[in-house]
């Protein structure tokens, strides 16, 4: 802890100093004492501390401006200190590497006893001192000139400056002694506790110590202190925990979510996925299994709340569709069964809710496909293949087509660019898995929709794909539509300006509707 | 000990603290021994109220930082929230837009001493 011993030194020696200088300078007298009061106000409002307990602030205010007199002629070798520790200087930063590592080194194998260790490390830290205090002076004669004036502040991107240091390291002190303060606190009331918690904690590292040799305890440590401030400086903490949080997600998911429905399900409906998607072939279970909880829990939940506010029909993006249909698949349980009653024929129902479909192309019904986008599936997988492969789909090929044909299709569709299939098939898995879920639910009840196998798969897409689009036939989704088309035209008139504001009501419609559904 | 030889002088500017020929020969002689930096005075407007002042007056800054990185640090250095106003002027003329490298400032606006002078102040705007 360095900057314990710089503290220790510094709490007594430079407030005295300062007076010291203050008294010195009375001379300056209204004017310096202005602004000493404004600087007081200035820096008690800019500190940026918790602000619990103003005392704490005051003494982090101490101690950073006595660490900040300390350490603010040494601002440039700090700085310098700073670059090499985080690899700007890449030359001088092996040299200290391997300095440091021969310091230690030698300390580690040295052959020499601790107490002359002790002694010759003293007698240098005297000799030290007694240049500083005696000698330096001397030499500092020699270029007064030159240093009557002011240090010069380093100005360095990423880098702390000294009064950023100095803040830091009072908090850190502050808090420490705090701490300290109340384990001493807690000593003095419960003894008892205390004996018990520490003997607990000593033992434990009594383990620790005993297993792992003192010589690999203390490398780590060294080494650690090293790269800690290239960590910081890159955010590798902050790093881990974006990666690492989609994994926690993913876990708190599957304790209360879809892992309840029946894992053989889930595989054999994400099986015809695997031999579909031919480019991503080499994606694992778990990768692919990672995109739903994403999709369905926390990001779900987040763009619900969003899109309740702010939904724009023009900017009906792909994730949009994605929380669209997951709320719609789980939502409506009731609505699914009588679904799976009327489309174990799937051709039928297929051509029957073609109208539905949103169109292929584009550019000639733009503004039905982008209703149809904020309202169902099959937008989302077709509307997706419109955009790689407008002129190459047509729509009688799907007319005619059955299901398996469509599954091909998508699949080819994935091959030109990467991203927006992955994008796709994100979606289509995560609305599989809900699918998944529903047939779980339902299983019991309709034993003979199950037919393993992929032939089985296409219909079963084709059943999720027209449930979905069924849904939109309802009454409820006929009265979207209606009111729809009239704001359309009403958009029209008004403008650009009114069409998002119309986007958003059209947006909160939808999502009234569906989410004041009964069941 | 220097540390607190800035404490004084910091109530008259700068450019009335000292000559123009020791600013110039300051100004050779950090130029000599940094030439990829520029010498930066950054000063407290006199009637500033809200803004604590800055522990240095002097600043050694890289060409190719920014205006807005550059203000970003100082904001920083001085520990700033983030809904207090903060304008850097330069040469008490104006705002600099803050896309400018700090070359590109100091060739526009570098003193005849050689430093570039800029003030704060928790307003954009004031007269002289």
């Amino acid at each position: 802890m360095p900057c314990s011993a710089h503290s220790c030194f510094q709490n007594s020696k430079p407030t005295a100093k300062q007076r010291e200088e203050q008294m010195a300078f009375t001379g300056a007298t209204e004017d310096s004492s202005t602004e000493d009061c404004t600087s007081k106000q200035g820096s008690s409002v800019c500190l940026r501390s918790r602000p619990y307990s103003s005392e704490r602030d005051s003494q982090v205010r101490d101690v950073k401006a006595a660490l900040q007199s300390r350490l603010g002629p040494y601002e440039p070798v700090l700085t310098y200190l700073q670059s090499v520790l985080l690899w700007e200087r890449p030359f001088q930063c092996v040299l200290l590497y391997t300095a440091v590592n021969v310091v230690f080194w030698f300390f580690a194998l040295t052959t020499l006893r601790l107490l002359f260790l002790l002694a010759s490390g003293l007698a240098v830290i005297v000799c030290v001192d007694t240049w500083r205090s005696k000698i330096w002076p001397e030499i500092r004669v020699r270029n007064l000139d030159e240093s009557e004036n002011e240090s010069w502040g380093l100005v360095q991107p990423g880098i702390l400056s000294v009064p950023e240091l100095c803040h830091h390291i009072a908090e850190a002190w502050v808090s420490g002694a705090v701490l300290s303060s109340s384990v001493v606190q807690y000593k003095r009331h419960n003894p008892g506790k205390f004996c018990i918690l520490t003997c607990g904690v000593f033992s434990c590292l009594a383990m620790v110590g005993h297993y792992i040799p003192g010589l690999v305890l203390s490398y780590s440590a060294v080494l650690a202190i090293l790269l800690a401030p290239l960590a910081v400086y890159h955010r590798v903490f902050q790093h881990v925990s974006v990666k690492l949080e989609p994994v926690l997600q993913r876990l708190d998911f599957s304790a209360h979510g879809y892992m309840m429905s029946k894992p053989i399900d889930n595989q054999f409906l994400r099986r015809p996925f695997y031999g579909a998607a031919s480019g991503e072939a080499s994606d694992s279970e778990e990768e692919l299994a990672a995109f739903c909880p994403t999709f369905d829990d926390a990001i779900a939940a987040k763009e619900l709340a969003l899109t309740d506010s702010e939904h724009s029909d023009a900017e009906a993006s792909y994730t949009d569709n994605g929380t669209f249909n997951l709320s719609r698949g789980q939502t409506p349980l009731t609505d699914g069964s009588e679904d799976l009653d009327r489309h174990s024929d799937a051709e039928e129902s297929f051509a029957q809710d073609l109208p539905d479909f949103p169109s292929i192309n584009p550019d000639a019904t733009l503004m039905d496909d982008d209703d149809d986008t904020s309202i169902g599936l099959p937008s989302l997988g077709l509307s997706g293949l419109a955009s790689h492969q407008a002129s190459v789909l047509d729509m009688d090929a799907h007319l005619d087509s059955d299901q398996d044909d469509l599954d091909a299709e998508i699949s080819l569709s994935g091959l030109p660019p990467a991203s927006d299939f992955t994008g796709d098939l994100a979606g289509v898995i995560a609305s599989s898995m809900v699918q998944a879920a529903l047939a779980g639910v339902m299983q019991p009840r309709i034993p003979t929709q199950r037919r393993p196998g992929p032939p089985k798969a296409g219909g079963h897409r084709s059943y999720r794909k027209q449930s979905s689009s069924e849904l939109d036939t309802d009454l409820d989704v006929e009265d979207f539509e209606m009111l729809d088309q009239s704001e359309l035209s009403q958009m029209d008139a008004l403008g650009r300006g009114g069409g998002s504001r119309q986007g958003e009501s059209q947006g909160s419609n939808f999502l009234s509707s569906l989410l004041g559904k009964p069941q | 000990m220097p540390p607190f030889e800035r404490t004084a002088p910091q109530n008259k500017p700068f450019k009335q603290r000292k000559s123009f020929a020791t600013r110039r020969q300051e100004v050779a002689g950090i130029r000599a021994k940094f030439p990829n930096k520029i010498p930066v005075i950054i000063e407290r407007y006199e009637r500033e109220k809200y803004l604590p002042p800055l522990d240095k007056t002097k600043f050694l800054v890289p060409h190719e930082l920014t205006m807005a990185q550059f203000v970003t640090i100082i904001r920083n250095r001085m520990a700033l929230l983030p809904t207090q106003a903060f304008y850097l002027l330069v040469n008490k003329t104006g705002l600099a837009s803050m896309s400018l490298t700090m070359a590109q400032v100091y060739k526009d606006h570098q003193d005849e001493d050689g430093f570039l002078y800029m003030t704060y102040a928790s307003q954009e705007m004031f007269g002289h």
